[in-house]
């Protein structure tokens, strides 16, 4: 033995699954064996588990579940049949079949299932000896069969061939025997093909086999004398599955119609032509009956059973057997035909083992119990007759049995088995959405379900997902405030907006719907792409609130520092009549007392950790956190700090409300509505772990219904009609600290200068080119010092750049950055590697331009990169949506003509256009220049404006820039 | 005699070419610094190991190349990787240890730490990280490698069960199994009984490795390498038996491979200079600790004790210097005597002779007679008596002296 299966074999270490082997015999007394591997609780193992496919490297080096004696087990069937490569079901070997079931038997582990669901361990019992006799039935048939020592015992066999070396099987204590027979290989084959033999043929059959049968001590049958009786017809309708190995799983699900003839004391088929016979056990009777009155009743039978396939007898005119594969057919044969059927006379009969007899819910109640401190109970039944089945059950059956839901669909169902072995249908999407609504809450036997407090809201969910018709009894309070809560907002007349802006309809239906939510005392999420106007709809809410005089404290705004500026030019130009203080930089402090003044208040995270004790002791109408992603760690001081602020009503806007992982989301909400989606721990499970790792995309949609009423989330794509066919947002940068410095110094230097050459020449033309290149350093200081060789002073625009492009990328936006310079794009190339975000870019020295606009158009990169000159005319880049201006143009002409690579004709979709501009900058000068300049373009020839730079700005203008930016320093 | 351990050169780093990326990434799936530096010696995988195991913060002192090279390395790869067409992804180490949540440092300079960690794999082989798409199966067994490689055996077992449970066809099953149940009988048996070792080490190599290899992959290093250092430190106490050389301890510490220790080994081997196999095993050591001088002593000693060992050895280049010498050898003197290789290697590195006192002496004449002369050529005196005495031995030899290291 090598030292590894040495190893192998001393390994004692627990297993959590075993092999088993599961023992069945089929009609025909053939029996076929099953491979599972069962998990074990309590040293048992829970069967039926899962199915185990042989492998046939788990033979040559096992796992731990396969013992040496699986091994040989296992390579006792592929050695008998290759068939049993990757199966895991099939035939007993043929050979030596008793020393392989006492292998079997030996594990300890086959198990036969006597009853659906009720699997018993088989054991080796005694071998006996069986003899040949002829049987009477009820029929008056005479048979050839084994005769067991008790009746119990099953004949069965491993292959088809009658009576060749039987198997017995006591049903009683479920152990496998060898039968013993003393038939010598001529008696073996003279019974082989013995059929059984109704009464006209037993005489033939004596006249020819008497003598042989008598040498070979065989037993035969005997003559049975007869009389004529008269009987009553009566239609048998039986439903029973068969096994047809061509059919799928080898099972057809049929129904046979029969004729039965009742007398006083016996009742059976007519089978064949012949009148049916009957042996009272001493004499044996043939019935009477009328042939038309067959055909009649079976012509009305196939009527009512149209929709099966059908199937007649040979010579017979009328179909006899119907079947089909489709559930929906055998549901609507238990729902409504079997009404008709018995209104004919017809008896229904189900046969053993047959997998297709339905019963539906009648109706369904839910008992609603008083609420408590802790959340409320309720309970959901569903009736079926008589009998009363709690839904929790049923689910937990589900659970137990670990069984996979069925795909939801238009009449698909799902079906329980009852505990009378009847099949439950209930439909598919129904069970599939009250299970993962469910699924989560703690169930108890006999109480029910438990909804916690702060997840009352689901109740609307659970109301939505019940039949409309289902019976609600109880406490209904909770029930109606989560069903208005889920209703779409009541939209308000827009007229009553009051900003300075001309609101588009979806940025109105915000507004409404941050009314809807305050109406009903929870806190909401704006998570509105970017560019779609979060801040404009939350000043348009807020100034609605200070029109209806419900702002009677300031809200609070928590916002990155670098949006200060940008919040408060906003606000006044849109909602001027609101007050508004920024509570940022050293001074702060001072505005502490007049707050109360103020109707909005702006503050950085940063400061939030420093000023909390004051925001404590603050009343606040609303806190609001812009960019609320900066939260999305709930372990972190900021997300602690915020959830110490008391407020009325609280709001998150974000763009993106998880960047890495569902966390995030957990967090923010977690923030707003304390509870409402439980625990971290319980998201983690329940949510994140399954919708992360598993992919289990119904979790997620349970998880978006569950957050519905809090957040409201419009992307690009779905408010497109509501769009402009472009959006130019211009966005502000404020430089960093180090980057202010160093631009600072620049521009001291530059001045200095640029003077000192000015005056030493007169020729207009050098001059102006020395303005120009002083401009350009203050520019690409702007854009980022790494331009000007000093890459360890950081660039905040880059940085916003970086981020928005992260931000747009999750967003699956495609966006072109425009930048003259060429260096620069490297660097945002650079930081896009870090990123792991692909791009494309396309300078003046790029190759293969046509390949690169392809690729883009094909979708191949996010973000295309492209130098001004690179972007000159001929591309066509209508895949694009977003267009981003690193820096401002000289030229507003090439400006647009740039903006217009993606806002072609053939651009189907809106685009945004981005202006990136540092504040107090130079740029900001050059932008305003340029919008002074565009009035005076409009009359002039477009290809002329294209032309030269010199054209947009002349010396003055240079210099008047310079002179701006000098008076601010 | 087993040279197979490691078989790759070591390379000159201004040799670093984008070649040897793409050798690397064709035997480990990616191209990680770290893993390079370890094949070619450049950190022993003692430290590397003691790192793993939370035992030294980082491998900022432990790195055998210097500062600058180490800059340059990091440029060159950058430029192969883009060049290659590679995508490099962060990679995090973390602890050989059950709580082993935060990622370990290798060196206190980010870029450094990024460059030594970073994974370069080609654009189709990175990872998706598609939130629904992901095999739970596939997270798994890549757990399984993950805390086999991190000798973490009862968990693996535990693992092993989870990936069973989902997906009980993987035929690598019982690959796994097999090697969860040898990491738990080393770990409870640390000490192997003088007599089982011989038993030991033919299971690990004819079962073992080959299993982990065709399983675990790259990850296999760490695996066997916790295997060999088992065998390496039951063996510390049995002195070296020419018929079962397997059993010096000197062999296992080659396979982790830890040099050093090897070395140190072997020096204090009292049958190192005698045994053909030991002064093999010295040779390589020297060698991949750089020491050309004494790897080419030790070669020489060797061929005077087993000439065809070092041919063998020749011919695998296993010492690219050595292969040089042998070539330039037969070149030069085709058709003369084998004998005088280590002579030979002396008139070509003169150097040699100053390093002679850490090594017995020379036993044949030719060898004798050349570095009697070099001696005195060295210190100045007259070498007349000396060369005659070469010349009657080999006149080839003596013309060859005076044309290298005389004419010098």
């Amino acid at each position: 033995m090598s030292f590894l299966a040495n190893l192998r074999q001393q390994n004692n270490s627990e297993q959590p699954l075993q092999l088993c082997y599961l023992l069945s015999i089929d009609q025909q007394h053939i029996a076929h064996l099953h491979l599972c591997l069962a998990e074990l609780h309590q040293a048992r193992p829970h069967l039926p588990g899962k199915p185990y496919f042989v492998q046939l490297q788990h033979l040559e080096r096992p796992p731990q579940f396969l013992s040496p004696q699986d091994r040989n087990i296992l390579q006792a069937l592929v050695t008998a049949d290759a068939e049993w490569f990757n199966h895991q079901s099939g035939g007993l070997p043929e050979l030596n079949t008793w020393g392989f079931l006492q292998e079997l038997l030996a594990t300890g582990r086959c198990y036969s299932e006597y009853q659906p669901g009720r699997w018993q361990l088989l054991a080796q019992g005694e071998d006996c000896s069986l003899q040949l006799c002829w049987l009477i039935n009820e029929r008056g048939e005479q048979f050839l069969d084994w005769q067991t020592p008790q009746s119990e015992s099953k004949v069965f066999y491993v292959s088809r061939t009658r009576f060749c070396k039987p198997l017995l099987y006591n049903t009683r204590d479920h152990r496998l025997g060898l039968a013993i027979t003393e038939l010598n290989a001529q008696a073996e084959k003279a019974i082989s093909k013995i059929k059984p033999l109704n009464a006209d043929a037993v005489e033939y059959f004596l006249q020819c086999h008497q003598d042989d049968w008598e040498q070979l001590t065989l037993p035969l049958p005997v003559l049975l004398s007869c009389e004529e009786t008269s009987a009553q017809l009566i239609p048998l309708i039986v439903c029973q599955s068969v096994r047809v190995p061509s059919e799928p799983h080898g099972i057809r699900n049929e129904i046979q119609l029969h004729f039965a003839l009742a007398t006083e004391h016996y009742c059976t088929r007519i089978e064949g032509k012949s009148a049916p016979t009957y042996w009272d056990g001493s004499r044996l009777h043939q019935l009477q009956y009328d042939e038309s009155e067959i055909k009649l009743r079976q012509a009305e039978i196939a009527r009512n059973l149209a929709y099966f396939s059908a199937r007649q007898h040979f010579g017979e005119d009328l179909p006899s057997v119907w079947y089909s594969r489709k559930e929906e057919d055998w549901q609507q044969l238990f729902g409504e035909t079997i009404h008709h059927l018995t209104a004919l006379g017809a008896n229904v009969v189900i046969a053993q083992h047959f997998f297709q007899h339905y019963v539906f819910a009648d109706s369904w109640q839910v008992e609603m119990q008083k609420g408590d401190d802790k959340g409320v109970h309720f309970s959901i039944h569903l009736s079926v007759g008589k009998l009363q089945i709690d839904l929790g059950e049923l689910l937990a059956q589900l659970q137990t049995l670990n069984q996979q839901l069925k795909p939801a669909g238009k009449g698909k169902n799902q079906r329980f088995t009852l505990p009378d072995g009847r099949l439950l249908l209930i439909p598919a999407a129904q069970i599939k959405s009250l299970t993962e609504e469910l699924g989560d809450l703690r169930y108890e036997a006999g109480v029910g379900f438990q909804l916690p407090k702060r997840e009352l809201h689901r109740l609307a969910s659970i109301h939505h997902r019940l039949p409309s018709a289902t019976d609600w009894q109880g406490d209904l309070d909770h029930l109606h405030n989560a069903i208005n809560l889920h209703q779409s907002p009541i939209v308000l007349d827009s007229k009553l907006s009051c900003v300075n802006a001309e609101l588009r309809p979806y940025q109105w239906l915000g507004v409404c719907w941050m009314q809807h939510i305050k109406q009903h005392n929870i806190n909401g999420l704006l998570a509105d792409d970017m560019g779609l106007g979060k801040t404009l709809q939350t000043l348009a809410h807020l100034s609605f609130e200070h029109q209806q005089q419900r702002l009677t404290h300031p809200a609070l705004i928590i916002m990155p520092t670098t949006l200060l500026q940008n919040w408060a030019r906003e606000i006044k130009r849109f909602t001027p009549q609101l007050r508004v203080k920024i509570i940022h930089g050293v001074n702060r402090h001072q505005w502490w007392a007049s707050l109360n003044e103020y109707d909005i208040v702006l503050s950085s995270y940063q400061l939030l950790i420093n000023d909390l004790e004051h925001w404590q002791a603050q009343p606040l109408s609303w806190l609001i956190l812009d960019e609320a992603q900066a939260i999305k760690n709930p372990r972190t001081r900021v997300s602690q700090a915020v959830r110490e602020i008391a407020c009325e009503n609280k709001l998150c806007l974000s763009g993106t409300p998880v960047e890495n992982h569902l966390g995030e989301l957990w967090s923010i909400l977690d923030f707003l509505m304390p509870g409402c989606l439980g625990s971290a721990k319980h998201f983690k499970s329940h949510f994140q772990k399954p919708v992360e790792l598993d992919g289990n995309a119904n979790r997620m949609a349970q998880l978006l219904e569950r957050i519905a009423p809090f957040m409201l989330r419009r992307s690009k794509d779905q408010i497109a009609r509501d769009l402009p066919a472009k959006t130019e947002i211009y966005q502000s940068i404020p430089l960093n600290d180090d980057q202010q410095q160093f631009y600072q110094q620049l521009k001291s230097l530059c001045w200095s200068d640029l003077q000192t050459q000015l005056d030493d020449t007169d020729a207009p033309g050098q001059q102006h080119i020395m303005v120009l290149n002083a401009l350009l350093k203050l520019r690409q200081a702007c854009c980022d010092p790494a331009l000007l060789d000093a890459p360890h002073i950081s660039s905040a625009k880059r940085e916003y750049c970086v981020q928005m492009l992260c931000e747009l990328v999750a967003e699956k936006r495609s966006v072109l950055v425009f930048s003259q310079f060429t260096s620069m794009l490297e660097l945002l190339a650079e930081a896009l590697t870090k990123e792991n975000i692909p791009y494309l870019m396309l300078t003046g020295k790029s190759q293969h331009r046509q390949q690169l606009v392809d690729d883009f158009q094909a979708g191949k990169a996010p973000i295309f990169l492209i130098s001004l000159k690179a972007g000159g005319t001929g591309l066509n880049l209508t895949h694009a949506d977003t267009v981003i201006h690193y820096d401002p143009w000289w030229n507003q002409a090439a400006e647009q003509q740039a903006t217009d690579r993606a806002h072609r004709i053939g651009q189907d979709k809106p685009v945004f256009v981005y202006k990136l501009i540092t504040e107090n900058t130079i740029e900001e000068k050059i932008a305003a220049l340029q919008a002074r300049k565009a009035v005076l373009s409009q009359h002039v020839n477009n290809q002329a404006q294209l032309s030269g730079e010199n054209f947009a700005f002349k010396f003055e203008d240079l210099m008047s820039l310079w002179q701006e930016e000098n008076s601010i320093v | 005699m087993n040279t197979h351990n490691p078989g790759y050169n070591i390379v000159a780093l201004n040799d670093f070419t984008i070649a040897m990326v793409e050798q690397h990434l064709s035997q480990q799936g990616n191209y990680c610094l770290l893993d390079w530096l370890l094949q070619q010696n450049r950190l022993a995988y003692s430290a590397y190991e003691a790192w793993r195991y939370g035992q030294i913060e980082t491998l900022d002192t432990r790195l055998g190349i210097g500062n600058d090279e180490l800059q340059n390395l990091i440029v060159k790869i950058e430029q192969h990787g883009k060049a290659l067409g590679l995508v490099n992804e962060p990679h995090d180490y973390f602890k050989w240890a059950e709580n082993n949540q935060k990622p370990l440092v290798a060196s206190t300079t980010v870029a450094i730490h990024r460059a030594l960690t970073q994974h370069w794999l080609r654009a189709q082989d990175v990872p998706q990280l598609d939130l629904f798409m992901d095999n739970s199966a596939v997270i798994c067994e890549n757990e399984i490698h993950a805390v086999l490689a991190g000798r973490q055996f009862e968990l693996a077992q535990k693992k092993l069960q989870r990936l069973t449970a989902l997906n009980a066809k993987h035929p690598k099953l019982g690959n796994y199994q097999d090697l969860v149940n040898y990491g738990l009988h080393m770990q409870t048996c640390t000490v192997v009984d003088a007599v089982l070792l011989a038993n030991e080490i033919t299971a690990l190599e004819q079962e073992v490795l080959p299993l982990a290899s065709e399983t675990l992959g790259a990850s296999a290093r760490d695996y066997i390498a916790f295997a060999w250092r088992r065998l390496s430190q039951s063996a510390q106490t049995i002195a070296f038996d020419s018929q079962q050389i397997k059993l010096h301890c000197s062999y296992a510490l080659m396979q982790i491979p830890d040099w050093t220790a090897a070395l140190g080994a072997l020096r204090q081997e009292p049958e190192l200079f005698v045994s053909a196999s030991l002064l093999q095993r010295l040779a390589l050591c020297h060698e991949r600790l750089q020491h050309h001088n004494e790897a080419m002593i030790a070669w020489c000693l060797l061929f005077e004790c087993d000439s065809n060992a070092v041919e063998a050895a020749c011919e695998a280049k296993v010492s690219p210097q050595l292969w040089a010498l042998w070539e330039d050898f037969w070149d030069i003197n085709d058709g003369g005597a084998k004998s005088f290789f280590p002579a030979f290697v002396f008139i070509k590195n003169p150097g040699l002779v100053h390093h002679l006192h850490k090594f017995p002496a020379f036993n044949t004449n030719s060898s004798k007679a050349m570095i009697d002369l070099m001696k005195i050529h060295i210190a100045g005196g007259n070498e007349i008596d000396a060369r005659k005495a070469l010349q009657n031995i080999s006149p080839a030899l003596l013309r060859l002296y005076l044309n290298g290291c005389a004419a010098k």
